[in-house]
């Protein structure tokens, strides 16, 4: 008797292991795409025990997804974007300045600013945001900024030097020189408030006046959040639930299972197409203020500019955001800006349009050439091997492919570097690269002086060698001045110095995304890619 | 087990220990990147010649093999086995805070795997050449050449997208985490030891005192139950002491696919950071973790098997 | 008269003759892999066509580079065979070596290299194999030292206890009074009795080492772009799980009847050369 119920038992396993096995074969085969007709089913998303609201956000993980604001651009941008930490200052849609912690600003000079702050502010541990607490906040970013990468000087200049007063909840900041743009530097992520007195772990700890507070940090692994309790406004959520998706497929994916009900940029082509036809997800798209690129290393073998300038012919960059690969989620273009910025790509012209065999020619002509027949060229009697660092976010390492591919074609080795996006930043700003490529927004504070500081011979963050004495000139009379108009000429200038010199090697202009299914109500992806969780986000009715 | 056989294999274990200490150790001393530099850019520092010149020499760098492997190994015996460069915390807190997930995983998948496959490596055997038998040494031939990760990526496929059943991504040590990766781990896993449970099981029942017990007609589930089945206990036993070092390796791909938040995972990611202290003691901790459990195997064979215990 | 002999042969063994074709077959797919795929360089990419499903002008679609994917299963056949023949040939090399030293001269020499074999076997395979790779870095080469490292101690035990086992036969002893040299000693005698178990358990393993190394490059720490390799090749396909499976059907279905093939090939082989062995005959 015990051996037939055995023999039974055994037998309906192994009968069920083939039936699993044969359907998932059968499923696969036919490649359908039904399947996602009922709601998410997940018990971690929508309602939680007792009516508690939970947001379920799945996002890519940076820089391990810490979020102290002096040690990492990155960590900087985490915590703004968790909910955390908040601004003086933020921009709209169209990249404009708003009040944010302060209500307003006033300077005649440009050196000297008194900037007003909001009353009634307070950090998540109940502590009041005075100016005092402003003033600090912003001390301490500048003298962590040399131990850290966020160049903290770059938005607010180490000689700064800031008043506070209480009673009137002002600060005055006097500046070393006259810039316009303080306002917009101010709201950079870096340059977020925190009660630098009441936090002690700032890796993942960090105290902010944000809609939302860390609970819980797990390694790797994501966050859990708690509202704020001394928000100012209502917090739509009791709970976020932050989960760090390492590729694109794995986002549609958890938001498709159910397992999240929100998710910033998916960049599978298909995927996003997918959800967009599926009635029960809704995406939301902003068009590129982002443009992916690869710096080039003029203290490496692309300080050569016959080579810089092959490379750049040798590419056809239309043919790569057009591919099903990359499809659409890049709009190709040349300049460092953006095509739909207001900065005169019109009238910019390009020499290096995608010319296999010109690029080639080129190269032969200025001896460089395959001596060896080993498939590379030689420069200077080495081989020669670009080093190209990469990290897997938006589709950058496929252009990194993409490139080598059309690199190979024109015989110049590559050897990919790709790692986690701190790999690529620390061979980026130890000139460990000959290309090393990101995607950074191009407007960052508003204008694109932050962005076009890479360029600039002397600046902290060039960290390319790059130096082109027109563009140093006309890069500090657009810093001095106060003419919207001839900044404007000026940008455009700047634009085409950096393309007449092969100065970067340019992917395309990304479309931020996010897509959110029904138990969302409302979520939007804004231009300026620094806010996530907001509390325009909020559960549906 | 004699006090003196304990302490003899204590001994040898020992040896075995500082010769696997050593080795983790050589892995990172030999390796061509440069910590001190990994360490300064991992804090997002662009450290200049001389600086890089003076911490190696304050973190004893330049100093002999033997020294520096003394004083890792003084260090590991205070619990110290370094910080973690990309995560900024010491690597025991993050070993220990994976480790469980993964201890869970991996006994998980055992479980699966020891109810799937006795029962069915039984009775392969016992109703040998049989259309039973065919079945499933069908089904575990089947099992064994498949990759582990292509049956991972289907089951997610199939029962995460599509039937929602389980969460793609895995946030933390829950029971539903745990299901697809053990049953993924499990099935290769399942495939392999019911084979060998049908070979132990078989060679049990073609001996010569199960021929004389058949002979003196004694009832074939007798013998089964009193003779046959407690003999194979041993070799079965024997054979899953072996898998589960296939099983603590096995779970870093499973882990990886399904982002499960287990030390496997840590060790993949750790790798592509350059992590050395990491990884160093990922190692070290794996691989003595395999020797205790080892060892247990080799005590409970012990009670098992009376012979072991007259023999020396 | 040859005509029967091999007849008889192969209505004894169908099985093994059978997949000792399929396997000639596979290994010739391999070493022509220009001629099946028409000349198509499976590592040139195209970017006007990728991600294209299965069509006429590529059998088995194309990948996120427009690289064909059949040519790269092809010739990925190159990589995948030629990095586990390599393993195995290593590892049966130094394991059946240290393993018929340990069992000859036993003493220190065998405590040496057992207690040697426990710490490689103290380290489960993948979990050394990703240290290495991300230690010394991640290639082939690598990949194939690292299993190597940890799996030859399995031959040497096996190779140590056949030793073992004749070590003190009489046969033996004769050899030795009657002035036989060890080296003599070791290859007409020891060799020959360790041979016939420890092929067939390569034969057998051929199948596993195939898959470790393909899980190596799976995890990134194999074969590396844009090397055509059955591992790599699944995790490229990963992403495109539901929207382009052709990516992760064909390397994955190449890598199931590979060891599939050779998995038979080695039961096969065992009936032949150890027909005591229960399964199957």
């Amino acid at each position: 008797m015990k051996k037939r119920t055995q023999k039974i038992v055994a037998l309906v396993l192994a009968v069920l292991m083939l039936a699993a096995l044969a359907a998932c074969g059968a499923k696969n085969e036919t490649g359908k795409t039904g399947g996602s007709g009922s709601a998410g089913t997940s018990a971690t998303s929508g309602t939680g025990k007792s009516g508690e609201k939970v947001l379920t956000f799945g996002c890519q993980m940076y820089s391990d997804g810490l979020i102290n604001p002096a040690s990492q651009i990155n960590c900087a941008w985490n915590c703004m974007r968790f909910g955390v930490g908040e601004a003086l200052f933020k921009f709209d849609d169209s990249m404009n300045i708003q009040p944010w912690l302060a209500e307003s600003y006033t300077t005649d000079d440009l050196i000297t600013w008194v900037i007003k702050l909001r009353d009634g502010i307070m950090f998540s541990n109940g502590t009041e945001m005075t100016a005092t607490k402003v003033k600090e906040s912003l001390d301490w970013v500048r003298d962590e900024g040399p131990n850290g990468s966020s160049k903290p000087g770059k938005y607010l200049s180490y000689d700064a030097t800031i008043t506070a007063d209480d009673a009137a909840n002002t600060i005055t900041i006097v500046l070393p020189a006259a810039d316009i743009n303080l306002p917009g530097n101010l709201a950079y992520p870096v340059m977020e408030i925190i009660d630098v007195a009441g936090t002690s772990d700032f890796d993942a700890g960090v105290v902010g006046t944000g809609p939302y507070m860390v609970s819980t940090h797990t390694d790797l692994v994501g966050y859990e959040m708690v509202k704020n309790p001394y928000y100012r406004e209502t917090v739509p959520y009791d709970k976020v639930i932050i989960t760090f998706m390492g590729d694109a497929s794995a986002k549609a994916s958890a938001l498709q299972a159910g397992q999240v009900d929100l998710v910033e940029n998916i960049t599978n082509v298909a995927d996003l197409k997918k959800l967009q036809d599926d009635a029960n997800y809704t995406v939301d798209i902003a068009s590129g203020v982002r443009c992916g690129f690869s710096w080039m290393n003029f203290k490496g073998v692309l300080g050569n500019e016959t080579l810089r300038k092959a490379i750049l012919m040798g590419i056809d960059y239309k043919t790569i955001c057009a591919s099903n690969t990359i499809g659409g989620l890049y709009t190709p273009g040349f300049s460092v800006l953006p095509s739909t910025l207001a900065y005169g790509y019109d009238n910019l012209n390009n020499p290096y349009e995608y010319d296999i065999d010109a690029a080639k020619k080129l190269l032969d002509d200025a001896g460089i050439k395959d001596t060896n027949n080993n498939g590379i060229r030689e420069l200077n009697g080495e081989d020669i091997y670009l080093r190209y660092s990469s990290y897997e976010n938006r589709l950058l390492n496929d252009f990194s492919d993409a490139h080598t591919l059309y690199l190979t074609e024109l015989g110049i080795g590559v050897k990919s570097q790709y790692g986690s996006s701190d790999d690529c930043w620390n061979d980026l700003i130890s000139f460990n690269y000959d290309l090393d490529n990101n995607n950074w927004t191009t407007v960052g504070t508003g204008d694109p002086t932050e962005y076009l500081y890479n360029w600039y011979g002397p600046s902290e963050s060039n960290f390319c060698g790059y130096q082109n004495d027109e563009y140093d000139k006309l890069f500090e009379e657009y810093l001095a001045s106060s003419d919207t108009a001839r900044r404007t000429e000026i940008v455009e200038r700047l634009q085409q110095i950096l393309i007449d010199d092969a100065a970067v090697l340019v992917d395309g202009y990304y479309n931020s995304s996010m897509a959110y299914s029904k138990n969302v109500g409302y979520a939007h992806i804004h231009t300026a890619d620094y806010y996530w969780i907001t509390t325009e986000i909020v559960p549906a009715a | 087990m004699s006090a003196k056989q304990i302490g003899l294999r204590l001994l040898q274990m020992l040896i075995v220990l500082i010769g696997i200490s050593i080795l983790t150790f050589l892995l990172t001393y030999l390796s061509p990147g440069d910590p001190v530099r990994n360490m300064y850019l991992a804090q997002g520092v662009m450290p200049d010649e001389a600086e890089i010149a003076v911490t190696r020499e304050e973190m004893g760098l330049n100093d002999p093999f033997l020294t520096q492997y003394f004083r890792w190994l003084g260090k590991c015996l205070h619990g110290d086995f370094g910080t973690s460069f990309a995560l900024k915390k010491p690597v025991v807190d993050l070993l220990l805070a994976r480790l469980w997930p993964t201890l869970k995983l991996a006994l998980a998948s055992m479980i699966i795997m020891i109810i799937i496959s006795v029962p069915l490596g039984v009775l392969s055997a016992v109703y040998q050449d049989k259309p039973i038998d065919y079945a499933v040494r069908a089904v575990t031939f089947f099992g064994v050449s498949v990759p582990n990760f292509w049956v991972g990526l289907l089951l997610i496929l199939f029962f995460c997208v599509r039937m929602k059943l389980f969460p793609v991504v895995s946030s933390g040590g829950s029971l539903k985490d745990l299901i697809l990766p053990a049953v993924t781990l499990a099935i290769a896993m399942s495939a392999k030891y019911t084979r060998q449970v049908r070979t132990a099981v078989l060679e049990e029942l073609h001996s010569d005192y199960v021929a004389g017990a058949r002979a003196r007609g004694v009832a074939e589930r007798k013998i089964l139950w009193r003779n046959v089945f407690p003999n194979s206990l041993l070799p079965l036993i024997t054979m899953l002491g072996l898998s589960i070092g296939s099983l603590l390796g096995g779970t870093s791909v499973v882990e990886v696919i399904f982002s499960y938040p287990g030390l496997g995972n840590l060790a993949v990611s750790a790798i592509t950071s350059y992590d050395y202290y990491l990884i160093q003691g990922y190692v070290l901790w794996v691989a003595v973790i395999y020797m205790l459990i080892n060892l247990l195997v080799d005590i409970s064979y012990n009670y098992v098997d009376p012979r072991m215990r007259l023999r020396r | 008269m040859k005509k029967e002999k091999k007849k008889s042969f192969f209505r004894k063994y169908p099985a093994f003759v059978i997949f000792a074709v399929l396997a000639v077959l596979i290994i010739l797919a391999a070493v022509l892999a220009p001629l099946l795929t028409g000349g198509v360089n499976p590592t040139k990419g195209n970017m006007a066509e990728t991600i294209t499903p299965p069509s006429s002008a590529h059998p088995f679609g194309t990948d996120k580079m427009g690289r064909d994917i059949f040519a790269r299963v092809i010739y990925g056949a190159r990589a995948s065979l030629s990095s586990t023949f390599i393993l195995v040939a290593v590892i049966f090399v130094l394991g059946t070596f240290l393993g018929i030293l340990a069992g000859y001269f036993g003493g220190w020499i065998d405590a040496v290299i057992m207690r040697i074999a426990d710490m490689m076997m103290a380290f489960p395979g993948l979990v050394l194999a990703i240290a290495v790779a991300g230690i010394l870095g991640a290639s082939m080469r690598n990949a194939i030292i690292a299993v190597a490292i940890v799996s030859w101690p399995k031959y040497a035990r096996l190779a140590r206890s056949l030793v073992m086992k004749i070590r003190h036969t009489d046969f033996v002893a004769a050899a030795k009074v009657t002035g036989s040299r060890t080296p003599y000693m070791l290859w007409k005698y020891m060799l020959p009795n360790t041979v016939t178990t420890l092929v067939i358990t390569a034969a057998t393993d051929i199948g596993g080492m195939m898959m470790e190394l393909a899980a190596l490059s799976f995890l990134g720490f194999g074969a590396q772009a844009p090397t055509p390799e059955w591992g790599s090749m699944l995790n490229e396909g990963r992403n495109f799980m539901q929207s382009a499976p052709w990516m992760m059907i064909y390397p994955g279905l190449a890598i199931f009847i590979t060891v599939v093939v050779f998995n038979m090939l080695g039961d096969g082989l065992r009936d032949i050369l150890d027909p005591r062995s229960n399964e199957g005959r």
